[in-house]
């Protein structure tokens, strides 16, 4: 067989019908050309001799069409959500080191070794004489000058891909980041959350949901922040440089909030300049917005309370 | 032009082909000419017999030798034999070839991801079945689509993947209750439905890292998606000193050398950040989506989504745009195409991807429509070349092919009854173990390992020959005693006994119907007295079952055989 472009195609059949000779026949789905070869044709309908390519019968495009998604939420939903992850829930950095430590603190002289860090040897895993299991791999590092490597230095980090399992069996699951280190200002600190965090049956929302995230917080003498995404279970929210300044707004940040719903479509909440603490939420496609006044003061609190040193 | 045509086509008197003719064995030659500028000049194609098609066709479409019955009604016609090519694409067992089809394309059938078994605490018993159930998550959602007739864009719009009881274990899917096998499933970690795009297998094969930032799952997705591969283009270095003096990021975003690629690349790496992780080697991390890290394109790459100029919201609209785009269908034209003619598309292939892409769009992007046209194009039905073919052509087509390992291990499981497992692997699908305790022989038999090896051979090799030699020696004594001591044998043996005698007309009709059966063809005289006289020698050093199992390895290992 031969193929040939559609459009010489088309002219050459007109020609080739246009002069009215028998020619030798193709199979159904084919025309023979001025040259005998066999161009496939684009009416593949036929079903009489059983060649054709179209005898399925059951093409069901329509019935069952692919997913195409649509914003799911209204403007006050996505901001329900957000608030219902960051209103006196906040689990930061130093909280999530302490939960460590104390996971890690059931450890035994075997297993895992020591009680800040869990080596590679333990990549498979051990159990404790009080059925305790931890696996994987923890890295503990403090960086204060007069550190004492005991879980009490200022600036820390942890890096980890490890399980630790309790006796009953509630389990302490963690891959990612996490850190705490001074900036510039004097009172200030910086901290992080990244990766997934996770710990069923916790008291802390954050945990027994789950935290995945990519978030930096940040304290000085004048300003508070929080900036990056945060999943806590199923509800997501990025904060565009939230910000609490002493020299601007205090009482209600300043930046942009924004919330994903269940679908994959953002909405996006950009406060006003005024310190009202108000702004507008707008869905990602414009088609919804609504103004709104989300109570986030208690999570400035709650990032200072997690990042300054006692 | 247009008169040359018009001359050509109302010449009066009888009808004149000008460029196709008989061979002296009957066999209809036709020129495959294109209307661009050759690189490689036209081929000349001899296309196969009915019963020789019928064999490439089952082997390619359901990977398996057709049936007696398919034999004995297509005979040397060529009309049944369509009429039989179009009821094989609807077999269930397409799914399992297109399977091995697209892992040859795709490459996500590798033997080591990132994350492994141990990190589930899985036993070594089912290191295997875990990395196949892995790599194969897209291919099984692709073969889904195209055995239910879907359009071809569900690949890129699904919001299902399809996963197995392990998957379904492991990762956060919704595998239905009762389940059992590969099934539509849904991933409840809320990730967008963009099909193939959304699978954890996919993006274990492509993995990105802090730096990378996504830009190889951007070539990945160019290459199998739209055919258009990024690192193949050239480089220049003209610029590498300012690269130095600006910093990586900076020349991307300025330097023209970069910018020519890299415009592009930035606005879909964003798309893919809730795949990205700040830890590679984490399985709670691959195993789920991070839907709060969709909007780190803004701190990580300074360029909004886009699919090649036009905004996107982000990967939920990812899919859709892929559909949209016309390299797209063509590319599923052309890979579809290569698979079937087990060679790579070539510039003088135009026209016939051009009229095979309108065939395609004609039947709303049904693969199988698709695949049906192809296995009527001259490419597809050669099986060898006019012998003044230019060296080059010789060079580029196949019209031998010749049994990969997945091929081979399907047609001697369903032929003989013989599978080669090894600590539950499949012999003839992996290359090694984790611990490295195991060893496989996919590669060294022709396959496609997905990291090293990205190409299957057109020509065999020693190792090739040397794996087929030892599967053959072991199918064909396995299915020998199956079938002469037992009464539940694969049926290869079917008319001779252990007492069977090389003067019984048994013994002429199993070796005539083996013939015809395994090599899709009748004997001549010549190969029943080699293949009797081979018996013969084996009987009288062994036994009888022996040598029956010698008759079979020895077909098994024949060219004949391999080839198809």
């Amino acid at each position: 067989m031969r193929f040939i472009h559609p459009v010489w195609q088309r002219l050459v059949l007109t020609t080739i019908f246009a002069c009215g000779k028998p020619l030798p026949q193709c199979m159904d789905d084919f025309t023979q050309s001025h040259d005998g070869s066999c161009i496939l044709t684009t009416d593949t309908d036929s079903e009489s001799s059983g060649t054709s390519s179209t005898d399925t019968g059951h093409h069901s495009a329509g019935a069952d069409a692919p997913f195409h998604p649509t914003p799911d939420w209204s403007p006050t939903d996505a901001i329900a959500a957000a608030e219902s992850i960051l209103i006196d829930n906040f689990f930061g950095p130093v909280a999530l080191r302490s939960l460590y430590l104390e996971r890690m603190s059931h450890g035994d002289d075997l297993c895992p070794v020591n009680d800040i860090d869990m080596p590679v040897e333990n990549l498979h895993g051990c159990t404790t004489v009080d059925d305790w299991w931890y696996a994987g791999i923890a890295i503990y590092e403090e960086y204060d000058e007069d550190s004492n490597h005991d879980g009490t230095s200022n600036s820390f980090l942890l890096s980890g891909d490890f399980e630790i399992i309790q006796a009953d069996g509630v389990a302490f699951t963690v891959g990612g980041n996490i850190g705490r280190d001074p900036i510039d200002d004097p009172q200030g600190w910086s901290g992080y959350i990244e990766g997934s965090w996770l710990m069923p049956t916790h008291d802390a929302f954050w945990l027994d949901d789950g935290i995945s995230a990519m978030l930096n917080v940040t304290t000085s003498s004048s300003v508070v922040s929080m900036h990056g995404g945060l999943s806590i279970g199923a509800s997501t929210i990025y904060a565009q440089t939230l910000e609490w300044s002493k020299e601007g707004c205090w009482e209600h940040p300043t930046g942009g909030l924004l919330v994903r719903d269940p679908t994959g479509y953002w909405y996006t909440l950009t406060y006003a300049d005024d310190c009202s603490g108000c702004g507008t939420i707008v869905s990602s496609d414009g088609s919804l917005s609504a103004e709104v006044c989300p109570q986030l003061n208690t999570l400035r609190d709650d990032i200072e309370a997690d990042l300054r040193p006692e | 032009m247009i008169s040359l045509i018009l001359a050509m086509a109302c010449t009066g008197g009888e009808y004149s082909d000008p460029v196709a003719h008989q061979t002296d064995s009957g066999q209809s030659i036709h020129h495959a000419e294109g209307t661009l500028p050759d690189p490689v000049p036209a081929a000349t194609y001899i296309e196969g017999d009915a019963q020789t098609l019928l064999r490439r066709m089952s082997l390619d479409i359901r990977g398996v030798l057709p049936s007696q019955a398919e034999r004995e009604r297509v005979g040397a016609d060529m009309n049944l034999l369509n009429a039989v090519m179009n009821e094989m694409v609807h077999d269930a067992r397409l799914e399992e070839r297109l399977v091995s089809l697209f892992a040859e394309r795709w490459l996500t059938r590798i033997d080591v991801f990132e994350i492994e078994f141990h990190d589930y605490f899985l036993p070594e018993e089912q290191e295997y079945e875990f990395e196949k159930s892995v790599g194969e998550e897209p291919l099984r959602l692709m073969a889904h689509v195209v055995v239910e007739d879907r359009p071809w864009t569900e690949i890129v719009t699904a919001n299902y993947t399809m996963a197995n009881e392990l998957l379904g274990d492991l990762w956060p899917i919704d595998y239905p209750d009762e389940g059992e096998g590969w099934q539509p499933s849904v991933y409840t970690d809320g990730r967008p439905g963009a099909g193939v795009l959304t699978t954890n297998g996919l993006w274990w094969r492509y993995v990105t890292d802090v730096s990378n930032k996504n830009r190889s799952r951007v070539a990945a997705i160019n290459k199998l998606l739209l055919c258009n591969d990024i690192l193949s283009r050239p480089v220049s270095f003209a610029g590498s000193s300012s690269l130095v003096e600006e910093g990586t990021e900076s020349a991307i975003n300025n330097l023209p050398y970069c910018v020519s690629c890299h415009a592009s690349i930035e606005p879909i790496a964003g798309v893919f950040f809730g795949f990205w992780s700040p830890m590679q080697y984490t399985r709670i991390e691959y195993e789920r989506y991070h839907a709060e890290r969709e909007l780190m394109w803004q701190d990580y790459l300074d360029a909004e989504p886009a699919w090649f100029g036009e905004p996107i919201e982000g990967l939920v609209d990812l899919g859709r745009k892929v559909a949209d785009d016309s390299r797209f269908q063509r590319c599923g034209v052309e890979q579809m195409t290569s698979a079937l003619w087990r060679r790579s598309i070539q510039m003088n292939d135009w026209p016939t991807i051009e009229a095979l892409l309108e065939e395609f769009k004609a039947n709303e992007l049904r693969m199988k429509p698709l695949m049906v046209a192809i296995m009527q194009t001259s490419p597809y039905r050669a099986v060898s070349l006019a012998e003044d073919a230019h060296e080059d052509t010789v060079e580029s087509e196949v019209t031998t092919r010749m049994m990969g390992p997945s091929l081979f291990h399907q047609v001697i499981t369903d032929t003989f009854g013989y599978q080669w497992t090894f600590q539950g692997a499949d012999q003839l699908d992996t290359d090694s173990s984790f611990y490295e305790d195991r060893v496989g022989y996919r590669v060294l038999m022709g396959g496609v390992d997905g990291h090293s090896i990205t190409t299957p051979p057109k020509m065999p090799s020693l190792t090739w020959s040397i794996t087929v030699r030892r599967v053959a020696q072991a199918a064909g004594i396995h299915a020998a005693t199956a079938d002469l001591t037992t009464d539940d044998g694969p049926g290869v043996l079917i008319y001779v006994n252990e007492s069977t005698e090389p003067t019984d007309t048994q013994f002429n009709n199993e070796l005539i119907q083996l013939h015809e059966r395994l090599y899709g063809s009748t004997p001549d005289a010549a190969w029943i007295e080699s293949i009797t006289e081979l018996w013969i020698q084996m009987e009288r050093a062994s036994n009888p079952l022996t040598a029956w199992g010698g008759v079979l390895s020895t077909m098994i290992r024949d060219p004949a055989f391999m080839t198809y």
